[in-house]
């Protein structure tokens, strides 16, 4: 039974093929009509489909015998080609549509690339979405395509459907023929606004998606530029760095840390001061300390004002007072402290800005010692 | 030489519209197999399926035959035809000429004088 379904769906197919000029509507009809008949002549003389198929004849002969006695002829078209203006209108339409995709292709791979060199920032899972975009579209549209060709439904251009015309292929040749000319196909009213509401719907998606892409890579823009030109006018991230930095400095000195952990961690001046403090604190001077406030150095002047200062290996020198209390005593000495930061980048993970860089101590005097105030 | 087959197929074209209206024209409604069928019976001067079913088409888009489609409980569903108004009217023409064509051959043939 399958052998014989195959062969009379072969035979279908092919006289489907050869009928294109009748029309999809009428070219089902008599499909429908040689199924049946088939169906009822193997079940009334169980005859081999290949002997019921044989009276037919060839599905090519059979197509060309319809078309004939339906008045189009192979070879020539009985039906009149459409206007030339309706032709060159349809065919300005499928370009405009062509170059309106491409454009917007265009400007959603750009998009993409420009995301991809964001993904640290933006996240894999947003670049993938918008990057799988391109891809789904094209497969949606492949199985709308197979779809329509299964049903043999009419696939046809945006510029064919607007302008009422249909594509067939008479004979040897493709006509561009009226769909309201041809035979068996009735033109409801309605049939060119579907068309108008289908051409609206696709520039409507495609308009919203280049305007979401673009006010996406913009926001982004814009949240970069703030960013960026925001970092040097603020000293409160360089403040609580630093203050923390010598937490961590005292911290490491009085628990111990060796001269080299210290030389790594803090830069190259860092022992020696270590060493002074730790004197300090042998002699009884330091007990406990308070880091007190931060800012940029008063000696770098235009640091407060660069709005540049955001490229890397850029230097600030910013200064952190401690005061550091003998055991006992409510009276402390303020010792000020020089730090040296080199901006490397900012991390921006969601609206979360962290500030990259490295901290090291350049130097530390007494508040009263005028005389060792580092240079610049 | 002339060719008798190919001459055959000319004639049972020429003739198909006619035998197929008078089928129809005869019963209320058939459908195709068993127009074909019917026109088998006849003889082997008829038309088989690969004639009757591409007429079938042009009656019907000529207005000569009307069709509906009935669903079938064995099968596909079956498209049946019967004629028309102006099939009938076709019919009683084109059997008028097609006697008065028998009685010209008749003439010729020399059985009627």
């Amino acid at each position: 039974m399958t052998t014989h379904q195959d062969e009379v769906s072969r035979y279908l197919t092919k006289l489907a093929d050869g009928l294109g000029a009748l029309g999809p509507a009428e070219t089902q009809e008599v499909l429908a009509e040689v199924r049946s008949h088939i169906q009822d002549s193997l079940s009334e003389t169980g005859e081999d489909s290949a002997v019921v198929l044989a009276r037919f004849g060839s599905p090519e002969a059979l197509a060309m015998r319809i078309l004939e006695e339906r008045g189009i002829l192979p070879g020539t078209s009985a039906l009149p080609d459409a206007p030339a203006w309706m032709r060159r209108t349809a065919l300005a339409l499928d370009i405009l549509v062509t170059v309106f995709l491409l454009v917007m292709s265009a400007a959603l791979i750009a998009a993409i690339m420009w995301l991809a060199t964001s993904i640290e920032r933006l996240g894999w899972p947003l670049v993938l979405m918008v990057a799988l975009m391109p891809p789904a579209a094209l497969c949606l549209f492949w199985a709308i395509a197979r779809w329509c060709r299964a049903r043999r439904a009419s696939v046809t251009t945006v510029g064919l459907g607007l302008m009422g015309l249909r594509r067939l292929r008479i004979g040897q040749s493709d006509h561009l023929i009226r769909k309201r000319d041809l035979p068996g196909v009735s033109v409801k009213p309605w049939d060119r606004l579907h068309w108008g509401l289908r051409f609206a719907c696709l520039l409507v998606v495609l308009a919203v998606l280049g305007c979401a892409v673009t006010a996406l890579a913009f926001a982004l823009t814009q949240h970069t530029s703030v960013t960026s030109g925001s970092v040097a006018l603020m000293e409160a991230p360089y403040a609580v760095m630093a203050m923390d930095e010598m937490s961590d400095f005292y911290e490491s000195v009085t628990t111990g840390s060796s001269t080299q952990d210290i030389r790594d961690r803090f830069g190259p001046q860092a022992p020696e001061i270590a060493a002074s403090l730790l004197a300090r604190r042998h002699a009884g001077k330091l007990s406990t300390y308070r880091t007190g406030g931060s800012s940029l150095a008063e000696y770098f002047p235009a640091a407060s004002t660069d709005t540049s200062l955001h490229s890397p290996s850029e230097q600030l020198l910013l200064t952190v007072d401690v005061v550091e209390y003998p055991q006992g005593s409510y009276e402390g000495m303020v010792y000020r402290y020089v730090l040296a930061w080199t901006f490397t980048g900012i991390q921006i993970d969601r609206s979360v800005q962290r500030i990259e860089g490295t901290l090291v101590v350049v130097s530390c005097t007494a508040e009263d010692d005028d005389q060792n105030l580092p240079a610049h | 030489m002339a060719d008798i087959e190919q001459w055959r197929v000319q004639l049972r074209k020429g003739i198909a519209e006619l035998l197929v209206l008078r089928l129809v024209c005869a019963g209320s409604e058939l459908h195709g197999y068993a127009i074909v069928k019917k026109l088998s019976e006849l003889g082997e001067l008829v038309a088989g399926e690969s004639t009757v079913y591409p007429v079938l088409r042009r009656l019907e888009a000529d207005g000569l035959l009307s069709s509906r489609w009935v669903e079938s409980a064995e099968g596909p569903p079956r498209k049946y035809y019967s004629i028309s108004p102006a099939g009938r009217a076709f019919l009683g023409d084109a059997e008028t000429e097609w006697q008065a064509l028998l009685d010209s051959m008749g003439r010729m043939k020399g059985d009627r004088p």
